[in-house]
Parts: structure tokens; sequence; C-alpha cells
């Protein structure tokens, strides 16, 4: 059999050519691929005739003549193709190797599905996010709606006090304003901002949640997330006579998409505010509290409603979307769905943490800010722990200037690591290199700082101060606060970015 | 999005015909056959324009999900299908006969191509028909493929 034959028996189209360029064997599959018949293919003088490049990145004599001169296997880019007389295009791959002393053999390799398939894929993905953003929106707006009513009762206090304080004004003012009145005056001054600053903050909280944003983590206190969730849905729990307390919290930060986690409390409060309203318990109450975990890796914050709990037959559920156990026209069942993938997106868990007929608690884990902040910029970085990188070590109390590191790593591709923990700090330092550190002067001061001083033996120090010198202290530098990112480069000598901003 | 595949199904002394329409690609849907197959069934492929290599996945998988005692019959069969009954293992399963199917011919003439429809008991020890042109009708038309190829499937 000649060896040739073996050819015929493979699904890629081969040709080999002779050394002026003719055809002189193609297997089976390359009549099929190209549908060209044999008597077409016979009338082809040279091979570059055969086909022509759509897209121009594809030169086959190039390659031809490549082989010919430096022996071995000429891979083409990826191209589009056209075969004569065929309206076809192929996308493809064309490899061209030496058969013989005077023989050249030349494969398609045919990506045409894997493209298409690919450019379907992709525009199917795109679809999906846009989808999935109109769900999140729709969700906050529908949250908003359900509160609205809530919310109007809580814009219309202030707005009775301003409206008294103006007639109150307009009855001073006409009395001429005696001096005696004037006291009067500015307490009805006083009172009418007041109120329109209560309604301005009602507002802003409003505008702030129903935000799109852009999706981007910060370090923030998880008293605040709380606090400000809290305060959109406090108005229809003391509509409805509800109780909602919140414990003292702990000092626990978090780095998050603040607006997102935002959405996510507000749909727990909100199933929470159903199940106890929907009750016919005599205790109406809800309660949020959180907590650390033994290690301080990963913090929670609880739920707890005083409703009836969920039927068992609905607790394997109630993360599915579009499930629902309110009335048609109620709930989209869209609320849990969401959050639990808002809050895979944080590398945490949402789930139900206990579950009776005294109520209900639900759980929301997240790692510890640190943790978070490490995976983010390991996922950003890619070899976060190689030793080849300039890793700088952020340890200040202060959100702010947390903020602005975590921001230079966003734009500047940095590699600040940021805490506000000395201990946790610890444990970064046993994981990755680290070079340099900056300290916040605050912290600096505390007399567990020596335990990352001590490990620090070879790193740069420099502190955050006010005052350009620290005296009787031997650091590397004094950062200005507030920081600006001109300085932070210059005395941390990195070379990061547009270095003309700042 | 491609225009996707069309099934249709009828009746014809009693035996089922599905008609296919269109592409058969990654898109293609079988299920509206699901349970229908019983008996005699005949796919016609006169409408198909176009079958890809994720096509053929489906329609392997589509086949393997019909129940083997339905007897199937292969009709009008494009070039396209002929050239996949060929290649592929599993496009037409053990026992399903092919009845008919076209054929590439060339007038030199008329230098005209043309796809003849055949019946399998037209081709004798593998040999394509010896056929005159339908449009000059005098000359003889030329098979334009590789016979010990193309009429693989009748072995």
């Amino acid at each position: 059999m000649n060896k040739k034959k073996y050819l015929d028996h493979l699904f890629e189209p081969i040709v080999i050519i002779n050394n002026e360029n003719e055809i002189i064997y193609y297997n089976h599959f390359f009549s099929t691929f190209t549908g060209l018949s044999p008597r077409k293919i016979k009338k082809i003088e040279d091979v570059h005739s055969l086909m022509s490049s759509v897209d121009n990145k594809i030169i086959l004599k190039e390659q031809v003549d490549k082989v010919r001169v430096n022996g071995g296997v000429s891979v083409s880019k990826e191209g589009l193709i056209s075969f004569v007389d065929s309206e076809d295009v192929f996308n493809c791959v064309i490899k061209v190797s030496q058969a013989s002393e005077d023989e050249v053999l030349i494969c398609f390799n045919d990506l045409s599905i894997e493209k298409s398939i690919y450019d379907k894929y992709r525009k199917q993905v795109e679809e999906l996010k846009v989808s999935y953003k109109q769900l999140v929106l729709a969700d906050k707006l529908k949250s908003i709606g359900e509160l609205s009513a809530g919310i109007s009762h809580e814009i219309s206090n202030p707005l009775t006090i301003a409206s008294g304080n103006t007639e109150i004004l307009e009855i001073l003012l006409e009395s001429q304003g005696e001096l005696s009145s004037k006291d009067d005056i500015f307490e009805s001054i006083s009172n009418i901002q007041s109120s329109l600053l209560r309604i301005n903050k009602i507002t802003l909280n409003m505008k702030k949640f129903v935000h799109e944003g852009i999706k981007s983590k910060q370090f923030v206190s998880v008293d605040r997330l709380i606090q400000s969730s809290v305060a959109l849905v406090t108005p229809s729990f003391e509509r409805l006579g509800i109780t909602l307390s919140c414990e003292q919290f702990s000092d626990i930060s978090a780095y998050v998409d603040e607006l997102a986690i935002e959405q996510v409390l507000v749909n727990l409060l909100k199933n929470a505010l159903d199940a106890v309203s929907y009750s016919s318990k005599k205790i109406k109450e809800v309660k949020v509290f959180t907590s650390l975990d033994s290690s301080n890796n990963s913090f929670s914050i609880f739920i707890q409603d005083s409703g009836d709990g969920i039927h068992e037959e609905d607790v394997d559920k109630i993360f599915n979307p579009f499930f629902t156990t309110k009335e048609l026209g109620e709930g989209t069942g869209m609320g849990l769905s969401l959050s639990s993938q808002i809050i895979e997106e944080h590398q945490g868990e949402i789930s139900l943490f206990e579950n009776s007929k005294e109520g209900c608690t639900f759980s929301l884990t997240l790692p510890s800010a640190e943790i978070s902040n490490y995976l983010d910029l390991e996922t950003r970085n890619s070899n976060l722990e190689g030793t080849e990188n300039i890793n700088v070590l952020v340890l200040d109390e202060d959100y702010t200037n947390l903020n602005f590191y975590t921001s230079l790593n966003e734009q500047y591709g940095g590699s600040f690591l940021v805490s506000r923990s000395i201990s946790k700090s610890i444990q970064l330092f046993e994981s990755i290199n680290i070079n340099k550190v900056i300290i916040g002067e605050s912290l600096f001061n505390k007399e567990n700082i020596n335990s990352i001083l001590s490990l620090a033996d070879d790193i740069e120090i420099y502190v955050y101060s006010e005052s350009d010198n620290i005296d009787g202290v031997d650091i590397s530098g004094v950062i200005k606060t507030p920081p600006s990112k001109k300085d932070v480069f210059n005395k941390l000598e990195l070379n990061l970015g547009d270095e003309d901003e700042d | 999005m491609s225009e996707g595949l069309k099934i249709n199904t009828g009746n014809e002394n009693g035996n089922l015909v599905v008609t296919f329409s269109g592409l058969i690609d990654e898109d293609s849907n079988f299920s509206s056959l699901e349970n229908k197959l019983i008996g005699n069934v005949i796919f016609d492929f006169e409408e198909v324009s176009l079958i890809n290599s994720c096509g053929i996945r489906e329609w392997v998988t589509f086949l393997e999900s019909v129940d083997k005692g339905v007897t199937l019959t292969y009709r009008n069969c494009r070039q396209i299908i002929i050239e996949q009954v060929n290649m592929v293992h599993g496009f037409i399963r053990d026992g399903a006969q092919i009845e008919s199917f076209y054929a590439p011919y060339y007038c030199e003439d008329c230098d005209q191509e043309h796809k003849i429809h055949l019946n399998v008991s037209d081709v004798k020890d593998g040999q394509a028909p010896v056929l005159k042109c339908p449009k000059c009708k005098t000359a003889d038309l030329e098979f334009d493929a590789i016979e010990e190829q193309y009429f693989q499937f009748i072995k």
C-alpha cells in the first residue's frame, strides 16, 4: 500500500506538492473539505492559486519557501482563507512541513466551528452579564418600591416640622422681628435646617442604594455597612410596629463592594420583616448581630427573626432563582438567589443558620478584610508570593488611607497589602515576601508594634505622620498624611503606571 | 444564530416520513421526534443545506436515542450527507438503509456541474451509472468524484 494512502484515512485535509508547486497528491478529506472535485483539483497548476487569504494573515508561499530553505515545520497564524471557485470562508491554521527531499506536505487545520462557537459563547456571556446587571438593579428598585411607604413617612415627618417652623417664622416676622423673638427665629431656622438635612440624608441613602456603580471593593467598617442597611429599612419596621434591634458591634472590617453587600443585607432584613409581619406571634422582632470566627479569618452577620420559620420542604429551594412563598406579584423570588451570587463573588457564604417554628436566622459569612484583600491582589498579580515582587504592607487604622492604597493596586497594578490589625499582619509576614512596610502613626505608637518590627529586620519601615520627621526612631522615611501617589512612589522608590497623575 | 433546522413529519403508506431542512449544527434539536419514531421510519434529507461537526455529534446522539426496533431508511441524501455517512461511524446505524442519494456529475460539453438523484440500486460494482447530460441531452456525464470513495457506503 502506498504510504500516502494512509493519509486518506485522516480527517484533516492534506496536500503534497513537488518542487514546481504542483499538487501531486491530496487525501480524500481534502476534496470533501474544499468542495473541489478531482477534476477541478487536477486543473490547478500551482498550489498557490488553490486558495487565497481573506484577511492576509496566511501567506502560504512564504511558508512553503521557508520550509524548502530551512526544513522543519512552519505553522501559520489563524486566518481566513477561501478556495478557488468557492464562496465559503474557512478559519484555518496551515501547517507546512518537508515530506521528502522534493516534496512538501501542507495540512489545513479547520477551526471554523471552534471560532463560531467561541464567538457565540462570548456573545451569550455578554448577554448574561447584562441580564445579571439588570436583575440586580431590578431587585434594588423592587426593594426601594417595597420600602417606599416607610420612607415616605420618614420624609413627611421632617417636612411637617419644617413646614410648621416656616409658619412660626412668618408669624415672628409679621410681629416686626422684635429683639426678644430673635432667638425664636434662629431656633426655627435651625429646626428647618435639621429637618432638611434629615430628608437629604434619607434621599442620599436611597440614591446610593439604587446607584449601579462600578464594582469596586473597599475597606469598610462592618458596623457602617449594617447601619446604612438598617437605616433604609427602619421606617418600614416602625410603620408595622416591629422591633429591629442591632447589638453593639465590635470593630470588624470588611473588604467588600459596599453597595452589593448593602443590597444583600436589605434583602435579608426585608425578608425578616415579611416573616415577622405575617406571623401571628405576639413578639415581633428582628435582631442583627455579628461574630468573628476563632481564628479571626472570617466574620459573620446574623439576621434573626421571630417569624414562623421556613417549611422543611422549602428549605432546599430558598436560594433557587424565582422561588418564592409569597403571593403572586408580591415577590420575584430573586432576592436570596442574587444575594447568594453576590456573596459567592466575595468568596463568602450565605446560609439558613437556624430554622424552627420560633423563627429563623440567616447568616452571611465573609473572609476577613485582610484575607479578601490578599485574595484580590493574588488574583490580580497571579504571583504575589514570587520573590521578585515588591510587596508593600500597609498597616493603618484609617479607612481612607487604606482605600487610597487599594486604589493604587487597581489603577497601577501595585502590590499593596492592606491591614488594620497587627496580629493579622504577622500572618501575612509568614506567607508572603514583604519588602516594605508603611505603618500609620497611631499604630506605630502601640506597644505590640514591636512584634512587627522584630520580624522586619531587613525590611524598610515607613511611618505615616503629619510631621516631616519622627525623632529617635530608626525608620526609612516618613510619608505625610493625607498620602499622595507621588509622595508614596517617590519615598518607596516604586515605578508604577503614569507618574504625572496624582 | 443559525437559521436552524426544521423538522417536519408526514405519513407515506403507513410509514413515518421525517423531513429535515436547513442546517444541522450545534443548535439542532431533535427532541420533537422523541417517542414518535416507531416501526418503519424514512429520513428525508432533500432540504438539508449544511451539516457541521457539532451537528454530526448532535445527530449521532439523536440516533443512539432511537429505539433499536425502529427500521430506518435514508432518502434523498445530499452530497454532504453521503460524505458524512462515509466518514463518521454512527452516522448511519447498523441495519439502516440508504434508499436514494445525490451524486456529483459534470458535463464537459456544457461545462456544467449536476447533482443527479440516484437510487442505490443504480450503482453496480461500485461504478457510477453512465448518464446523459440533462441539459444538452447528448453528451455523456462524467462522474465528478472518486467512485471508490463516494460509493463506500454501498459496501
